[in-house]
């Protein structure tokens, strides 16, 4: 007989049972001396009672009581650095949550366009903590936002080289209409995908190459989607360096609604 | 009474001990009708006469009453714990007392004394001739071995409410268990051997 055959057979010694009737005499000896012989029909507490006897039994173990109170603490305090840091400007104490909050974002996106997108979020929210700065006297956080500004736009740049060495370009056609008066620029959102530099699109083989017209004066440029948001971030520098903060969000909306145009 | 205390859903064994710290006749009751057999089981292979097991076991939960009233209940991993904890100490203290001779199991004597319980293990043995082998190997086991498979496979315990009833580590029970088992798987073979030889003998 192997191991699990004598478990099996020692079970149904589980069948052994009592005498009935030794059973019934017994329970009325065991409830007179419960009950000291009142004949007092018993209250089963209601659910509630009995979980609140759990509950007090449970969380008045040394060793759980420990452990919620430090995973209150550790959860309470993780929100309320979360919270507090959300609001935080960029030398503030408690910047580092706001910090870790965004090195986790970042590192939650995979596709790097998504992680221009953001980092563009983060130089708008930049932008707007530093239009609700009192600069004068608040020169240390200043000078802490335009560096972060800085290095943040600086990320995206590279960012956008990356992809342009990496990826097939993607061309955004720029139509210009060369007016004697005026430079205007109109653009169209015609955009395609090829390859490698900067192309020239010709039209009906009429283009000029030497002047870069067209038959009837338009010049048209392709140009790879991410030079352009490159330039509208350039331009947003220039902006943020002039203190035009409204004209510095507009431009990084821009630049981060071109990226999502090219997908 | 009875029909309320049964009309109810069974609570759980946790909720019956923490009811009990706070004196609950009920809770008492409950745990009675919950464990009785258990323990009344539990005794009768270790002193091996029904009267006996019957007596015991009534003191048993009557030693946990008056622990209950006076409020000294120290807190166990489990209301089974608990209870066979305070079985076990009682039939130490029965053969101490001399109140019990040195009975064997299979104690042919012991059959006089014995009823229902007694009927109904020869029954169980008539319909199954490897439960005979079993049974009888279980006597030679060591004593040790032999309450720790009795409270595992029998009384259903885990390990851990085992080494509190045994006031042992749940590793060491473990290891106990296992060789207990193992002797029982050899002591049976042998049996199983002896008995295929006589066989062919005859």
């Amino acid at each position: 007989m192997n191991e699990s055959g004598i478990i099996q057979k020692l079970k149904k010694l589980q069948s052994i049972q009592p005498n009935k009737d030794w059973e019934a005499k017994q329970h009325s000896v065991m409830e007179a001396q419960v009950y000291n012989g009142e004949l007092i029909t018993p209250r089963e507490p209601s659910r509630f009672s009995n979980f609140l006897l759990l509950f007090k039994a449970t969380f008045s173990q040394p060793g759980i009581m420990v452990g919620t109170i430090l995973t209150i603490i550790i959860v309470g305090g993780g929100l309320a650095t979360y919270v507090v840091g959300r609001q935080a400007k960029p030398g503030d104490s408690l910047y580092f949550a706001k910090e870790i909050n965004d090195q986790v974002k970042l590192a939650m996106r995979f596709d790097r366009e998504e992680q221009n997108k953001l980092k563009l979020a983060m130089a708008q929210e930049r932008v707007t903590e530093m239009a609700n700065l009192d600069k004068e006297a608040d020169k240390e956080k200043a000078e802490a936002i335009s560096k972060e500004f800085q290095a943040t736009l600086n990320e995206v740049k590279e960012g956008l080289t990356a992809i342009n060495n990496t990826a097939p370009v993607v061309t955004r056609k720029k139509e210009a209409v060369s007016t004697p008066d005026n430079n205007q620029v109109k653009t169209t959102e015609d955009t395609t995908t090829n390859d490698a530099t900067a192309t020239t699109s010709l039209e009906d083989g009429a283009f000029s190459v030497a002047t870069g017209q067209t038959k009837d004066g338009r010049i048209e440029i392709s140009e790879p989607v991410n030079v352009s948001a490159r330039q509208m971030i350039e331009e947003a520098e220039t902006l943020f360096a002039n203190a035009d903060y409204d004209g510095t969000i507009d431009k990084l909306q821009a630049a981060s609604e071109l990226l999502d145009s090219a997908k | 009474m009875m029909s309320t205390l049964t009309s109810h859903k069974q609570p759980s064994d946790r909720l019956l001990f923490l009811r009990l710290k706070n004196k609950d006749q009920a809770a008492f009751m409950r745990a009675y009708e919950a464990y009785r057999a258990g323990i009344y089981r539990f005794i009768y292979f270790r002193v091996n006469s029904e009267a006996e097991a019957q007596d015991l076991t009534s003191s048993v939960f009557l030693k946990v009453w008056s622990v209950v009233q006076a409020g000294k209940l120290k807190d166990y991993r489990s209301l089974r714990s608990l209870l066979y904890t305070v079985a076990r100490h009682t039939v130490i203290d029965y053969y101490r007392e001399g109140s019990g001779g040195n009975v064997s199991l299979d104690d042919e004597t012991a059959e006089i004394e014995v009823v229902d319980n007694r009927l109904d293990i020869q029954a169980l043995m008539e319909q199954d001739s490897d439960l005979k082998l079993i049974y009888e190997a279980l006597d030679q086991l060591k004593p040790e071995y032999r309450e720790v498979i009795m409270l595992h496979f029998v009384s259903e315990l885990s390990v851990k409410e085992i080494a509190e009833v045994i006031d042992k580590k749940p590793g060491n029970v473990r290891v106990i268990l296992h060789r207990g088992l193992e002797a029982l798987r050899k002591l049976t073979k042998e049996e199983e051997e002896i008995k295929q030889e006589d066989t062919i003998t005859i």
